[in-house]
């Protein structure tokens, strides 16, 4: 998806310019309608070679010395896209029902009303090093097949993503049990 | 006759957290201590800035943006959304006085449309031009189409869509974009906002990254090629 040029005007603002930060609400676009811009930040001027004395940190503040590091405007370029282009073909979610010593077996499911739903045993090596110690039972996963590129090169992928969630709170957990207990009465059994 | 189901040929994924925020804790290395990422991962993120006023870090396949008003986290390789899911609900869990304002889940969808001939009909379907512009001007266009649609429930916002043409030689194709803002209310701005961006990530992922394919759906299941 390449950038578009637009002769709309060059989107530039101060880094700190947090003006109205209570009042606009737009989630549209990060800074920027293009979605790439420019940010003037404001940072201390860097110390000549040589003044090493006035280089140590220090905490204390002399009227000699506040305000004496003028700031020095540099131009910051932003952009909140990430140039990677991949396409999905299929994603499964679900959870670890069982680990052995060189593999793993998942229950996974497409869309939550999916019945019945499959099972697929991974080899741990499927999986990073570091990922590995979270495949335990019951563990969430995520598991998406795609096209990667490589330049002009498509590559088909499978990626097996172990969720890392933080643990449910006392609040959650008697909020679903209370969601399960008024889902079970309403169910008319026959 | 089989449901119309178009696959994106590129997709995108932004969240905008909007609120009060410092830039500079968003380095790689307090992700890694506070054990979110790997050493791997830490390893191989690449930092473009990190100060005071703005951070641009990229880690974990994910980008992340972020000045003193608004933090944004963005990939455009979907197989990393849940990994995005998570970083966000980690960040907020470790960050819960964080004053938030606004949310919003902005997925972005690329599709080919066959023809040029289906790509002008999507166009004058959804902006009919004879009415008023074909009166103005010589051979209007659509360039950009925002549709604004009230969402209620437990997290009531607004939906915005935006189809756009791309570009304008072979291949054909369209953009949709989605911003699925949640607004939280005021009052809870410096007490509970955080918990409840927490729910609405966890509640509203699934259908707010969904909508983009949804709407293409109904678009190409309603504005058909006339040879098709």
């Amino acid at each position: 998806m390449a950038e578009t040029l637009s002769t709309l005007g060059v989107p530039l603002r101060l880094a700190n310019d947090d003006r109205g930060v209570y009042r606009r609400s737009d989630t549209r676009f990060f800074l920027f309608s293009q979605e790439v811009g420019h940010l003037v930040v404001q940072e201390p001027a860097k110390e000549k070679p040589g003044a090493e004395a006035a280089s140590v940190v220090t905490t204390e503040i002399s009227p000699t010395e506040r305000g004496t590091t003028p700031a020095r405007p540099r131009v910051q370029r932003v952009s909140t896209r990430h140039d990677d282009r991949y396409i999905l073909l299929k994603k499964f979610e679900g959870f670890v029902i069982s680990r052995g010593e060189r593999s793993f077996t998942a229950r996974l499911f497409e869309n939550s009303s999916d019945y019945p739903v499959v099972e697929a045993e991974f080899d741990l090596e499927e999986i990073s090093e570091t990922d590995r110690e979270l495949a335990i039972e019951g563990a969430a996963l995520v598991w998406t097949i795609g096209y990667g590129y490589d330049g002009s090169t498509r590559k088909r992928e499978s990626t097996i993503y172990l969720r890392r969630l933080p643990p449910w709170s006392e609040k959650e957990i008697a909020q679903a049990r209370q969601a399960a207990s008024e889902l079970s009465r309403g169910i008319q059994w026959e | 006759m089989p449901a119309i189901n178009p696959k994106p040929e590129a997709e995108e994924l932004g969240v905008v957290v909007v609120g009060a925020f410092n830039p500079a804790i968003f380095h790689p290395e307090w992700f890694l201590r506070q054990n979110l990422i790997s050493d791997q991962d830490a390893k191989e993120a690449k930092v473009d800035v990190v100060s005071s006023q703005v951070t641009d870090v990229q880690l974990c396949g994910l980008k992340l943006v972020c000045v003193s008003d608004r933090l944004s986290l963005g990939t455009s390789n979907v197989s990393h959304a849940a990994r995005l899911q998570d970083l966000l609900v980690q960040v907020f869990t470790l960050l819960p006085h964080t004053p938030i304002t606004a949310c919003g889940i902005n997925p972005v969808a690329y599709f080919q449309v066959g023809s040029e001939e289906h790509w002008h009909k999507i166009g004058h379907t959804l902006v009919p031009k004879p009415l008023i512009w074909d009166e103005l001007f010589p051979r209007p266009g659509m360039q950009s189409l925002v549709i604004k649609a009230p969402r209620e429930g437990e997290f009531p916002g607004q939906i915005y869509i935006t189809v756009e043409p791309l570009p304008t030689a072979p291949p054909w194709g369209i953009l949709v974009r989605s911003n699925y803002h949640y607004g939280l209310p005021a009052d809870l701005v410096h007490a509970g906002a955080t918990e409840l961006l927490l729910k609405f990530l966890k509640t509203e992922w699934k259908p707010a990254c969904e909508m983009t394919r949804r709407v293409a759906t109904k678009i190409f299941e309603k504005i058909k090629p006339d040879n098709g």
